[in-house]
């Protein structure tokens, strides 16, 4: 077995390296820069039932070591998705690929679902209950733990695939949501989407945000995901997959000790088209600098202080 | 700002360069104004934190640069007399444009807009490649006073522009041909990965970045 491969809820990993869904569209983008079949999977652009424009621009602001976006889950829809994007991706990328997938009602999550698990190239299915950007959606699912389990317990019913839920940060307590989505029958967690954040431009006193909010993301979110990573993996007995800020080697490396399986790595793909290829080139160095034989063998690795 | 390195990913006049500065998360979109064998030439306004800390770079600094980005103008549909409009900042990429049309025998029309005299710039450069050139400035400090609708010549069979949205809403309702428009949006990547640039057209949702920044005529669609 090769020093970085990792089993994700029972499917193997060559590397714990995983683009984020919106950053990354459906591959195909980046396969033009490199050659995408180095990550261990990526989790392509969220998808919905019925297409999306999502909100008006500007959904770009620059913060201080990070980005607020807007998007609102722009995509062609679940339909278009299956019959043009997914063969443009699997003609670049040629191992099991994340579904990512958000709605805005129970049945919405269960049909989207329920389409994309008869894809073959589909591995597991990451359910977003935690869209910032979206009204009567998204978040507003992964906000209260009962949601969450429904959105779990209805999408579990119509896959054998893995579910993976994606959990939102702009929360209380994150831990009893993971908890009830484990409860429900959620194969792992996926955490942190975005933080919800503002930027005002001095200039015209107007949020620089066409929708006001947006989701913030990018290093200076570090941190505060590691937390919650950390949180959430040492209250439930299903895999974890850490995300939030993560731009190098040495952030992967806190992740997996903080309990992540595997880790996904957001904005730093949109500021830096081969951030992910360099981290997974990066990481035997890396392991070797902290005497790390085996990825795997450092899960959940944090040593009490 | 001018600029050393491997420019061969730059195909057509139009497109643009991402710049990462120090300090920014984002990079920097900037238009293309030339580029001569390894040599890039770069023209942007300071409008903010970014473009203050590039203009303070020494001579000598090394960038990382994303290049050859967004689809840049359509020069198969220019007729023999193409007209060329430029405003503020929208000037740069007029230049390659203009100097790869003269390079294919066109009779080239150049209007630049700009608030005032102190403003305008490369009105000699557009002259010194054999266009015909016009200069508005809104107060009437230098050339035409008004807009660049206020200086369209008589005669073109096609136009291309690059501006400011109000400038690009008067030429579409003053100009007599079709043409091209280039857009600007706040970005996120630049090369088409995070959606953050979108706009709805006659043909389908495009990124800026990506399907754009050149959009055509036809296919705009004009909000208030």
């Amino acid at each position: 077995m090769d020093r970085l491969s990792v089993n994700l809820c029972g499917i193997e990993l060559d590397n714990p390296v995983i683009p984020a869904s919106g950053t990354f569209g459906y591959g195909y983008e980046f396969a033009e820069i490199y050659d995408i079949n180095c990550l261990g999977t990526f989790s392509f652009k969220g998808t919905t039932k019925d297409p999306r424009f999502g909100n008006p621009t500007p959904r770009i602001a620059e913060c201080t070591a990070g980005m607020i976006n807007a998007v609102g889950l722009q995509n062609p829809g679940v339909d278009k998705v299956i019959a043009e994007e997914l063969p443009k991706l699997k003609a670049c990328f040629h191992k099991p690929v994340m579904a990512n997938v958000s709605g805005f009602s129970v049945e919405d999550y269960a049909y989207t679902c329920e389409r994309l698990d008869k894809e073959e190239q589909v591995g597991w299915l990451e359910v977003n209950v935690s869209c910032p950007n979206v009204h009567g959606g998204g978040m507003s699912f992964g906000t209260n733990p009962e949601a969450a389990a429904e959105v779990t317990r209805a999408v579990k019913k119509v896959t054998t695939k893995p579910v993976i839920i994606k959990l939102s940060p702009n929360v209380t307590d994150i831990v009893s949501i993971a908890k009830a989505c484990e409860e429900a029958g959620a194969d792992g967690i996926s955490l942190i989407n975005t933080l919800l954040g503002m930027r005002i431009n001095l200039r015209t006193k107007q949020p620089i945000i066409r929708n006001t909010m947006g989701g913030f993301s990018g290093p200076a979110i570090f941190p505060v995901a590691l937390r919650m990573v950390y949180q959430v993996a040492h209250s439930v007995s299903i895999p974890v997959v850490g995300m939030g800020g993560v731009s190098t080697a040495e952030d992967v490396i806190e992740m997996m000790l903080a309990g992540a399986t595997a880790v996904e790595v957001g904005a730093q793909n949109l500021v830096n088209p081969t951030a992910c290829k360099e981290i997974i080139e990066n990481l035997p160095a890396v392991m070797d600098q902290y005497h790390i034989n085996r990825l795997n063998e450092i899960i959940g690795g944090v040593k009490n202080g | 700002m001018l600029l050393h390195g491997d420019t061969s990913a730059i195909i057509n006049a139009g497109e643009f360069v991402n710049i990462q500065l120090d300090g920014f998360y984002l990079r920097r979109p900037i238009s293309v104004c030339d580029v001569e064998g390894d040599v890039l030439t770069l023209i942007y306004k300071v409008v903010g934190k970014g473009t203050q800390a590039m203009c303070e770079m020494p001579k000598g600094t090394q960038l990382r640069i994303l290049t050859g980005l967004g689809n840049g103008y359509d020069l198969s549909l220019s007729g023999e007399a193409p007209l060329l409009v430029g405003g503020g900042v929208g000037v740069p990429p007029m230049y390659l444009l203009a100097k790869r049309l003269l390079a294919q025998g066109k009779k080239v029309s150049v209007v630049l807009g700009f608030n005032t005299a102190d403003e305008v710039f490369y009105e000699d450069e557009f002259k010194a490649l054999g266009c015909d050139v016009q200069v508005t400035t809104v107060d009437g400090s230098h050339g035409v006073k008004g807009f660049v609708t206020d200086a369209l010549p008589e005669h073109y069979t096609y136009f291309y522009t690059c501006g400011p949205m109000p400038m690009f809403k008067a030429l579409n309702k003053a100009v007599k041909t079709s043409g091209q428009f280039s857009f600007e949006e706040r970005m996120g990547c630049g090369f088409g990965a995070c959606m953050g640039c979108s706009c709805k057209t006659l043909t389908g949702n495009k990124r800026i970045c990506k399907d754009g920044p050149v959009l055509k005529k036809e296919e705009i669609i004009w909000t208030d």
